[in-house]
């Protein structure tokens, strides 16, 4: 295991796209607002919990500040474009026992295995830290993200203390 | 006691041809339809009719012309006017004849925004016999709501009134249109405007056209011949809240609105000819499309316009006595407006005092009815109280106790049975259906009966969209369950829909207006519970760093809704706090705020970020009470 941070990946979904993953830094921020910006409403809406029409400086702050060991962020460019188009990040609990997933999708490239591929890349970037288990919260109306998840071994749970989300978990050891 | 909606309802499931066949026996057609279904063309295919002649020309040839049609009560402007079936006729001839010289054709959209007088249930009755679409705009929404409805609808012409009277209060419709017209891209022919007694308003010509006037110049205008439309040509554009900023632009087809709704009256609420139908509702919701206008006018009814308010207009008896005083048969309100009513008169005296006349129902709608307030209006009125459930996509009862059909089972909390024509099912994450007593997604299986949506103006994706989670199924976008005796419990909306005094509004819409206002950096608003109104929006604010200290944020917040939105968004509440609570990926926790603000008991989620913030949220409202106290 080497300083992880620095490592980026090269994926293909399966659908044939070809991503150029890295971790995303400060520097990252203008990129991350405009890349918000071209996901589609609903699923700005099911990412952020939040219905605004741009993603705030605040929303983006955990994205650009992993700390690289309780939490990364992963940005996703098409590789022959260099265009941004995925985002996911995973967030792990002070005793990296439990680590939350988020993915978002840029709406052109819906439906073309992107958030499937990253929601792999973070399943196994929880399992090299140690993590016990991953989860997922989505909006119950988030189907297509609750499909996903369950087709990758996720498990869906009722949210204590609101029906209108779901948990999905994932025990990795 | 319930066989004969037992019956019914099975017929309408495993026969559904022969069951809306009959009942399109109901309807006047220019041409029969051969068939109910068609997989592409929907309800009634080949059938061609009036909606305007079944409302109106039918009655007067049947000789019931001098039978009233339309009570306009209003308290507001000391009026009582009656409209029998001949003047109506009249009176509807007239403003189809100016709509006629002004160039309005068949198809072409008109928009409505109007108060509740008799000229806007004219105007859309004058547009149903020209084949024109129209769509009426609550007049509660300010002008930048108007203008996104005039850029989907791009209407020929705008009709509009010099103002309404909300309670004590006028309200300027005109300077909201001029407004509206200022911003939006499509730019109607006409403005045409009637100038009200109680407000004057300025026309711009050669834009604006005063109404009388216009009336008066082509009143030897022949009137217009009632056009034939094909069962699934529109008859109007309804917008409703989405989760998002754009309205949603329901789209009402002639056939089967006026079989359902037909059918409706005849066996929900048991209406016809010579009875009195109340739905104390605005014309510019479903409620008021289907229950003020079309259907107590499709079936020979009188119905009763009523512009006032439950309270204040001028006392919490106005609902009694304008029962009494017409004779009403069926009354229909919303929870809101009961509670608002108890309220003020706790102890019912102004019901004792005028009495109810030969009422014999009250049904309920527009959003939960809570088992007290049922409980409380039954004791003092005697009467049932039904509530019942629908949508403005569907566009007539889904769920209700066929009172009409002989069924008196009721249970407080439950909207009834599934009315026949409606298949309903409670769905859970992976779309199977969920046993008894058991809560998950609200759903009706595919296709939808006569009446409801096939479609939303220009967004046919958007329409597609409510079929596309569950394969085979509408998705209501409620959660519930039915309980083991069958009665359907509908529980709120699983998106950021709300329902404030019966209105159906988005706090997403609402979220993105506050998060533009200057000087915030994140928000949320969420529906918290109200003992008059159901729920209210509540705004979260955290300030951009430099506007921490800034005082005037919350009622920005509130002004940048109301102006955007409208009085409609009936948003009074804006919290300052440091941080809103959070998982570690940066999701809002909404229903924790929402059981904060509701002062209810809450825990911290394992999956919060940071435990602290909830304890701050509760601080702030604190702090903020104690100010206003």
């Amino acid at each position: 295991m080497t300083t992880d941070a620095a490592i980026s990946h090269q994926l293909t979904t399966r659908d044939g796209v070809v991503l150029d993953v890295r971790p995303a830094t400060e520097a990252d921020e203008a990129a991350l607002s405009a890349f918000f910006d071209a996901v589609s409403e609903q699923d700005r809406r099911f990412r952020f919990f939040a219905a605004g029409e741009h993603v705030s400086h605040d929303q983006l702050d955990p994205l650009i500040h992993a700390d690289h060991f309780r939490s990364e962020s992963y940005i996703a460019f098409e590789h022959t474009t260099g265009e941004l188009v995925g985002s996911g990040l995973l967030a792990c609990d002070n005793q990296l026992d439990t680590g939350e997933v988020a993915v978002s999708v840029h709406a052109d490239y819906r439906g073309r295995g992107v958030g499937w591929a990253l929601l792999d890349l973070l399943a196994r970037e929880a399992e090299r830290r140690g993590v016990r288990r991953v989860i997922s919260i989505e909006s119950r109306d988030n189907h297509a993200a609750i499909e996903v998840e369950r087709d990758k071994g996720f498990t869906p749970e009722a949210f204590e203390g609101d029906p209108t989300l779901v948990v999905l978990s994932k025990t990795i050891r | 006691m319930s066989e004969l909606y037992t019956s019914a309802w099975q017929e309408s499931i495993e026969n559904r041809e022969a069951f809306w066949s009959r009942a399109a026996g109901a309807v006047e057609w220019s041409k029969e339809p051969s068939r109910a279904w068609d997989d592409a063309r929907g309800w009634f295919p080949d059938g061609s009719l009036n909606t305007a002649v079944n409302a109106i020309d039918r009655h007067v040839a049947a000789g019931r012309g001098d039978a009233a049609a339309i009570i306009y009560d209003s308290p507001v402007t000391d009026t009582v006017e009656t409209y029998s079936y001949a003047r109506l006729a009249d009176e509807v001839g007239r403003v189809a004849a100016m709509l006629a010289r002004l160039g309005v054709e068949r198809g072409d959209r008109v928009i409505l925004y109007m108060p509740m007088i008799p000229q806007t249930m004219f105007a859309m009755l004058a547009c149903a016999r020209l084949g024109a679409v129209h769509s009426v705009v609550f007049g509660g929404f300010a002008a930048h709501e108007l203008a996104k409805r005039i850029d989907d609808a791009t209407p020929r012409l705008i009709l509009t009134a010099s103002g309404g009277v909300e309670g004590s209060r006028k309200i300027a419709y005109k300077p909201m249109v001029d407004e509206a017209l200022r911003t939006s891209n499509h730019q109607p022919d006409h403005v045409v405007l009637f100038q009200r007694d109680v407000l004057a308003a300025d026309l711009i010509a050669p834009r604006d056209i005063d109404w009388a006037a216009m009336i008066g110049e082509t009143s030897a205008d022949p009137v217009p011949p009632p056009a034939e439309m094909a069962a699934d040509d529109p008859l109007y554009i309804l917008y409703t809240s989405g989760t998002t900023g754009t309205p949603k632009g329901v789209v009402r087809e002639n056939g089967g609105h006026a079989v359902a709704l037909t059918w409706s009256m005849a066996n929900i609420y048991g209406v016809g000819p010579g009875d009195v139908f109340w739905a104390a509702s605005d014309v510019g919701w479903v409620v008021g499309h289907s229950y003020i206008v079309y259907a107590p006018l499709l079936v020979g009814a009188t119905t009763v316009l009523f512009e006032g308010k439950p309270v204040g207009t001028p006392d919490a008896g106005t609902f009694w006595r304008t029962i009494q005083r017409h004779g009403v048969k069926i009354f229909f309100t919303a929870p809101t407006a009961i509670r608002a009513i108890r309220k003020e008169d706790p102890s019912a005296s102004f019901l004792r005092e005028i009495g109810i006349g030969p009422l014999q129902a009250v049904f309920l709608a527009g959003e939960r009815a809570d088992p007290d307030t049922i409980h409380w209006l039954e004791e003092h009125s005697a009467l049932p109280v039904i509530d019942h459930w629908w949508q403005t996509e569907l566009g007539w009862p889904g769920v209700a106790t066929c009172h009409a059909l002989g069924d008196t089972r009721r249970r407080a909390g439950s909207a009834g049975f599934p009315v026949p024509g409606y298949e309903f099912a409670i769905l859970g994450d992976d779309g199977k259906e969920l046993g008894r007593d058991q809560s998950g997604f609200v759903a009706v299986r595919e296709p939808l009966p006569p009446g409801a949506f096939r479609t939303l103006w220009n967004n046919k994706a958007g329409w597609e969209k409510n079929f596309a989670a569950f394969p085979g199924w509408y998705e209501t976008g409620d959660a519930g369950y039915i309980d083991a005796d069958g009665f359907v419990h509908i529980m709120g909306r699983t998106d950021d829909i709300i329902n404030v005094a019966g209105h159906r509004l988005s706090t997403g819409q609402m979220e993105q207006i506050v998060a533009a206002q200057d000087g915030v950096a994140e928000c949320a608003v969420i529906g918290a519970d109200d003992a008059i109104k159901g729920m209210v929006p509540i705004a979260f604010v955290v300030p951009r760093a430099g506007f921490d200290a800034d005082a005037s944020l919350p009622a920005r917040v509130i002004a940048g809704v109301r102006g955007e939105l409208g009085a409609v968004a009936a948003l009074k509440t804006a919290y300052v706090v440091g941080a809103l609570p959070k998982t570690r990926s940066g999701k809002i926790l909404r229903n924790l705020l929402r059981k904060i603000a509701n002062g209810e008991a809450w825990t911290c989620p394992p999956t919060i970020d940071d435990p602290a913030i909830p304890a701050g949220i509760e601080n702030a409202i604190r702090q903020s009470s104690a100010q206003v106290a």
